[in-house]
């Protein structure tokens, strides 16, 4: 055991001490830290250039109503008063144009063209049918070669049926005042549950809010996956750089190649666990300093801990074992594909999970073996939680798959680190695992 | 008379459908310096690696300083595998330490030892120094005293002088000799057959996984040393076709070594019939010779050519 600890000793300070520890650990707040800014700057950098927009109206009737909702907005929606009382522009000028056919061409195909053309951003094409209680198949369409730009169409979408819908209450004789006062909504707020205490008082209900819900379960997942997707493929860089330098056989003569990949993995557990103190602490300090420290209970804390912890022995073995059966590091980045893909599973399934956090997807990726570790996470940040005995078959499937991949695993290092030449199939890693 | 240091007892490996070792005895006396001779691929490094029990024998026994338990000695053996490197980013004295942690030494035991050597070997300026910064020379020593550093028993060297300046190779070549005057036991394993010769006193050759050789330097030699006459004569080696009592003719440029079967007065007679004789010796075969006539030319070429 001295030795495995020597080894995890000398694989952590080599580690810690380096540059690119630091670095790695600055980078990533950094990182986070500038997408966020980078975003809420360009919140307020709203592209102004002026949208035209041509309008068909076969009915006849809504044009005069689009006309004029689009010089209300135009005059009173797009302007804001900054801190001098001055007026600035916030949101572009949409310019409506009426087309009258004149040439006998469609009109569709004459306002596509002028689209392409860049005169126009798009174009409405009103039915004949728009105003009828049973209108034809295209009543309303908007036509446009960009349709990630939505402001436009969700205007258009909201002046026609507010147009169309006064008309409709104008024929039914109801005010507009009496429909606005009966359709008005009633709004609904998530709450959790009320508990009764021993004594008899009542613990109210906490408001949900969707930091809590979404939040902080996506992020504890991206931060546990950032640390495995750091520490593993290192892991099997390693080894393979060792194998490589010929470093492995001067190791493998003093130790055993199991008390070698374990030293590895743990000295690489050790790497992480600092990196999580380091995250995990910034959260705790910034959560408390803030106010906030429900969003993150500290029962969530010590689940995060132990759920890297195994998802760093289950990959970190694997990976390490790919390392060691590799001669080239372009044959390891082959043999790491399938691994990865198997270390995104959770994030395939990630929505599903967080809307149902108990329901069958969730409960049966909880069971996936390689799987484990992360959707149990995510189960226990999300609310409520996974039930009583999901808390104690969570971890021993952790325990189970992390035996039987340290087991696996040790079996194709012991031979793999020594190997030389072809990088061995699939069926011959499987092989080694079979062995003797 | 002590236990050998190393005991092969019938011991086979097979990778596949390749047997690399095949039914071999073999006994290491303590306190030999013993080489381990043959081409590549011989199986030398298999046996190695069976010594330190780094591959596990299909069949036989190992005992290796009368422990047979998986890696029970292996604190106790000392390994410089023939291909070796070392973590560059790491000072000289760091990665020695580390190495030394691995064999079961203490720090300050290890701190002490380190600088001996390193001192010994002149490096001593270089302990603080990153091995990157290393010459090709000055890490080949410093990979030397990561095997020797922890008073090994057994020291086991594969290729040690490769790519060494002469300067260097003495050097280590007195250091391996101080280690064996000390009590340790050497196994040094060479495809340099010359240079087995000149500083191991047993010999033990494989050739295609079958021990073809194994004694002391002085006992083979003379098993294959009365035949062997070293010629050097006007007419080269065209004269030497169809002498009597000749079996191999082996031409070295200047000189020719010849294989009799008869006495080597009869040959020196023959030969001064057809040409001007300018040399005429009784030699040792090199171990070399000794090598070609068991395996055969063909066996020779291929060394060369590895």
């Amino acid at each position: 055991m001295n030795k495995v600890l020597a080894i995890a000793r000398a694989e952590y300070t080599q580690a810690v001490r380096s540059k690119a520890f630091l670095i790695g650990i600055l980078a990533m707040p950094i990182l986070m830290g500038a997408g966020i800014a980078f975003q809420i700057v360009m919140e307020d950098r709203v592209d102004l250039s002026e949208r035209r927009c041509a309008v068909f109206d076969a009915s006849g009737q809504l044009w005069p109503a689009l006309e004029a909702a689009a010089e209300r907005r135009n005059a009173e929606e797009i302007w804001e008063l900054d801190d001098n009382g001055e007026r600035s522009q916030t949101r572009p000028e949409f310019v409506l144009e009426r087309f009258v056919p004149s040439d006998g061409k469609r009109a569709d195909v004459v306002l596509s063209e002028r689209v392409r053309a860049g005169e126009l951003q798009g174009f409405v094409l009103l039915d004949a049918t728009v105003l009828d209680e049973e209108p034809g198949e295209r009543p309303f369409a908007y036509h446009t070669n960009e349709p990630t730009f939505t402001e436009l169409p969700n205007w258009l979408g909201r002046a026609v049926n507010d147009e169309v819908q006064q008309r409709r209450l104008q024929e039914a004789d109801v005010a507009p005042e009496i429909y606005s006062r009966l359709s008005r909504r009633v709004p609904l707020s998530t709450w959790g549950l009320l508990k009764e205490r021993e004594d008899g008082t009542v613990e109210e209900a906490e408001e949900e809010n969707d930091l809590r819900t979404f939040a902080v379960p996506f992020g504890g997942l991206m931060l546990l996956f950032l640390i495995v997707m750091t520490a593993a493929p290192q892991l099997m860089n390693q080894v393979l750089e060792e194998k490589m330098q010929r470093i492995a056989e001067v190791l493998v003569s003093a130790v055993s190649p199991f008390q070698l990949m374990l030293g590895k993995l743990l000295g690489s557990v050790c790497i992480s666990l600092t990196l999580a103190a380091i995250y995990l602490g910034g959260v705790f300090w910034a959560t408390h300093h803030y106010g906030v420290s429900d969003l993150v209970p500290a029962s969530t804390y010590p689940w995060f801990i132990g759920l890297m912890v195994f998802a760093l022995l289950m990959y970190g073995s694997l990976f390490s074992a790919l390392g060691s059966a590799c001669s080239e590091l372009r044959d390891a980045q082959s043999l790491m594909m399938p691994a990865m893909i198997v270390l995104m599973v959770p994030m395939f399934a990630l929505s599903a999970i967080i809307e149902s956090p108990n329901g069958s997807i969730a409960v049966g990726l909880t069971y996936f073996p390689t799987a484990t570790p992360m959707v149990l996470l995510l189960r226990v940040l999300a609310p409520p939680g996974p039930p009583a005995w999901e808390y104690i078959a969570g971890p021993l499937m952790c325990l189970a798959t992390t035996g039987v991949l340290l087991w696996a695993s040790s079996k194709i290092f012991r031979i793999g680190i020594l190997a030389q030449g072809q990088t061995p199939s699939f069926r011959t890693l499987l092989g080694w695992i079979v062995s003797r | 008379m002590p236990p050998p240091t190393v005991r092969l007892s019938n011991v086979t490996k097979t990778f596949g459908a390749h047997t690399a070792v095949r039914n071999l005895d073999l006994e290491v006396p303590q306190g030999s310096l013993y080489g381990f001779i043959g081409p590549n691929g011989s199986g030398k490094t298999t046996t190695i690696r069976m010594i330190l029990h780094i591959l596990a024998p299909d069949e036989g026994t190992v005992e290796v300083l009368g422990e047979r338990g998986i890696r029970a000695a292996n604190d106790r053996i000392g390994y410089l595998p023939e291909e070796r490197g070392l973590y560059k980013k790491m000072s000289v004295r760091r990665l020695l330490l580390y190495y030394a942690s691995l064999k079961g030494m203490g720090r300050a035991e290890a701190l002490g030892e380190i600088d001996r050597w390193l001192e010994r070997l002149e490096l001593g300026e270089w302990r603080d120094k990153k091995v990157e910064s290393l010459s090709k020379g000055m890490s080949q020593k410093i990979q030397f005293i990561s095997t020797v550093l922890s008073r090994p028993e057994l020291i086991i060297l594969d290729e040690p002088f490769s790519g060494l300046d002469p300067v260097n190779l003495e050097v280590m070549r007195r250091a391996i000799l101080d280690l064996r005057s000390d009590g340790s036991t050497v196994i040094f394993s060479t495809h340099d057959m010359t240079v087995a010769e000149q500083i191991c006193d047993h010999v033990f050759m494989i050739y295609r996984g079958d021990k073809v050789l194994d004694g002391t330097l002085e006992d083979v030699q003379a098993r294959y040393g009365q035949d062997t006459v070293r010629v050097r004569t006007d007419g080269g080696a065209a004269v030497l076709e169809g002498l009597p009592h000749v079996e191999q003719v082996l031409d070295l440029g200047r000189y020719q070594e010849l294989r009799l079967t008869g006495s080597p007065q009869e040959l020196l007679m023959a030969l001064t019939q057809r040409t001007r004789v300018r040399h005429f010796e009784e030699t040792r075969p090199t171990l070399h010779d000794i090598f070609i006539r068991i395996a055969g030319p063909e066996a020779a070429e291929k060394e060369v050519v590895a």
